[in-house]
């Protein structure tokens, strides 16, 4: 891809970042490529049907998106294809990269408003339907549901706002 | 060449609404009562914006995290009384002890809590797509783009406007009135009928008045321009001018130091849609504007030849093809160069 194919707002040198970025994440300059082509020209599809300010932003915000989604599935294969040949311990980079979101996912569950957090927790955690959570705190399904909704929603917050500021990268 | 639909607000404006309604799709996925008409609902929201798409997919991939779960382990728990987990035994026994230490501070940070969602439920609704359009617009409603682009917006009445390059407009509605001020740039209009709520537009030539119709309303760099393709115009030219014009199907008004009134051909509507100008007198220097607008393109005009006097009917989305037909005629070259196009004289 050259340079005057990038999408708006987005030059040689932010494509130069996100690769880089990727290889810190993703641990393979390959995987890192792809992914980067992949996100510039997702990026070019949201910009015709959106308005976007922050190009750079919404640009690696696609790409860890696809990375994700690129892990989920790899981990579904290696649990589903190559059962005896796994080996159960995790890539160093995996390692890294999960005690990053480990330390963020725990800082912005500490933000969330205490009856929010018990929510959450009993839901994902506890696997408790909203009418045990309703019984235990008192509160009515539709409510509880409420506050799974507020606490995701929070938590995406967080996440986006402490990605790209360094403070603790995904 | 950009179309986008209903792109009201930039996306970073919108997201902590996106973030809402993807999380309220997220849990209502999860929660294992989702209906299959909210199933229809939610294909519909996705299909809706990339926008929606993502942050979705974001808010799905995170509710779903090992690391998420591993996270919550560590979470100061509420000192009310919860079934454990034969798994926590152990980490729950320490917990306990910790909350009996800090219970006073417990009570009184969830006491403030209660009365943070009390307020907090007005402001933040997580329903998938809140009806609101109609009171948003009640505070104002910007509309732009930039040169290239193109958008079109329903409107809540069921009026369509769709603004051509490099434009600016502003919507503003009240209950007895439809508000829309034309700053910048073209638009055209499909105006929904209505007797009781009349359509507004001012320009910064002339007053548009309309109940229920279909028009071109042009920012040139002196004038203004409507043209009607359907029912009566009514356009005013001065804000202070007490005479009005009443304009019937086919009628052209161009409003600048002077007015004049012209006819147009109205029986092709998607002429301006596909970049077609039909100018009688228009200025080369003003063609290129019109030109940068439409196609994105940036274009610089030789000084000696921006007043040259241009007439005829018009390709403006294609900068290559209009300036090497014109060219020809009028007696100037084209070329590109970096990011722009330059028109020069021939000797």
């Amino acid at each position: 891809m050259t340079a005057n194919t990038l999408p708006f707002g987005i030059g040689v040198g932010e494509r130069r970042a996100l690769v880089a970025f990727l290889v810190r994440k993703a641990g393979s300059e390959m995987l890192a490529e792809d992914i980067a082509h992949d996100a510039i020209i997702r990026l070019v599809e949201f910009q015709r049907r959106e308005k976007v300010r922050n190009s750079k932003a919404l640009l690696f915000k696609i790409a860890v998106n696809l990375l994700i989604n690129h892990q989920r599935r790899e981990n579904r294969t290696v649990e589903g294809v190559t059962d005896e040949f796994v080996d159960d311990r995790p890539t160093q980079d995996r390692t890294a990269l999960d005690s990053d979101r480990l330390a963020q996912l725990q800082r912005a569950i500490d933000a969330l408003p205490p009856l929010r957090r018990e929510v959450l927790v009993r839901r994902r955690l506890e696997n408790q339907s909203y009418e045990e959570i309703g019984r235990a705190l008192n509160l009515s399904s539709a409510a509880v549901e409420k506050h799974v909704v507020r606490a995701l929603a929070s938590l995406r917050a967080y996440q986006d706002k402490h990605v790209f500021e360094g403070v603790s990268p995904w | 060449m950009v179309i986008r639909i209903g792109a009201f607000r930039h996306y970073e404006e919108r997201i902590d609404e996106i973030q809402a309604q993807a999380a309220f799709w997220v849990a209502r996925e999860n929660s294992g009562r989702i209906r299959e008409a909210e199933r229809i609902e939610l294909r519909e929201w996705l299909a809706r914006s990339p926008a929606h798409e993502l942050e979705y997919t974001l808010a799905d991939s995170l509710y779903a995290d090992e690391t998420l779960i591993a996270a919550l382990r560590t979470a100061p728990r509420l000192a009310a009384q919860r079934r454990a987990t034969p798994v926590e035994g152990a980490l729950d026994r320490v917990k306990r002890g910790l909350a009996a230490i800090a219970w006073p501070k417990l009570v009184a940070a969830s006491l403030c809590i209660a009365l943070c969602f009390a307020s907090a439920r007005v402001l933040f609704q997580p329903k998938p797509d809140a009806p609101t359009e109609d009171s948003r617009l009640a505070g104002g409603m910007v509309l732009e783009t930039r040169p290239g682009e193109r958008l079109l917006v329903q409107l809540p009445d069921g009026s369509r406007v769709e603004l051509g390059g490099d434009a600016s407009a502003e919507a503003r509605f009240t209950p007895a009135e439809r508000h829309f001020a034309l700053r910048r740039g073209d638009a055209h209009f499909d105006v929904a009928h209505d007797k009781s709520r009349p359509f507004l537009i001012q320009t910064r030539r002339a007053g548009v008045r309309v109940v229920g119709t279909r028009f071109l309303i042009s920012q040139l760099r002196d004038d203004t321009r409507v043209d009607v393709y359907d029912g009566t115009v009514e356009v005013r030219p001065d804000r202070n001018e007490t005479s009005k014009l009443l304009l019937k199907r086919g009628s052209r008004v161009t409003i600048g130091r002077d007015v004049t009134l012209t006819h147009f051909d109205a029986s092709d509507e998607n002429d301006w849609r596909n970049g077609w100008v039909d100018e009688a007198q228009i200025s080369l220097g003003e063609l290129a504007e019109l030109v940068e607008r439409r196609s994105g393109e940036r274009i610089v005009v030789d000084q000696g030849l921006s007043q040259l006097k241009i007439s005829g009917r018009f390709r403006i989305n294609r900068p290559d093809e209009i300036f090497d037909k014109l060219g020809r005629v009028y007696g100037f070259k084209n070329y590109h160069k970096g990011d722009a196009y330059y028109l020069i004289k021939v000797d």
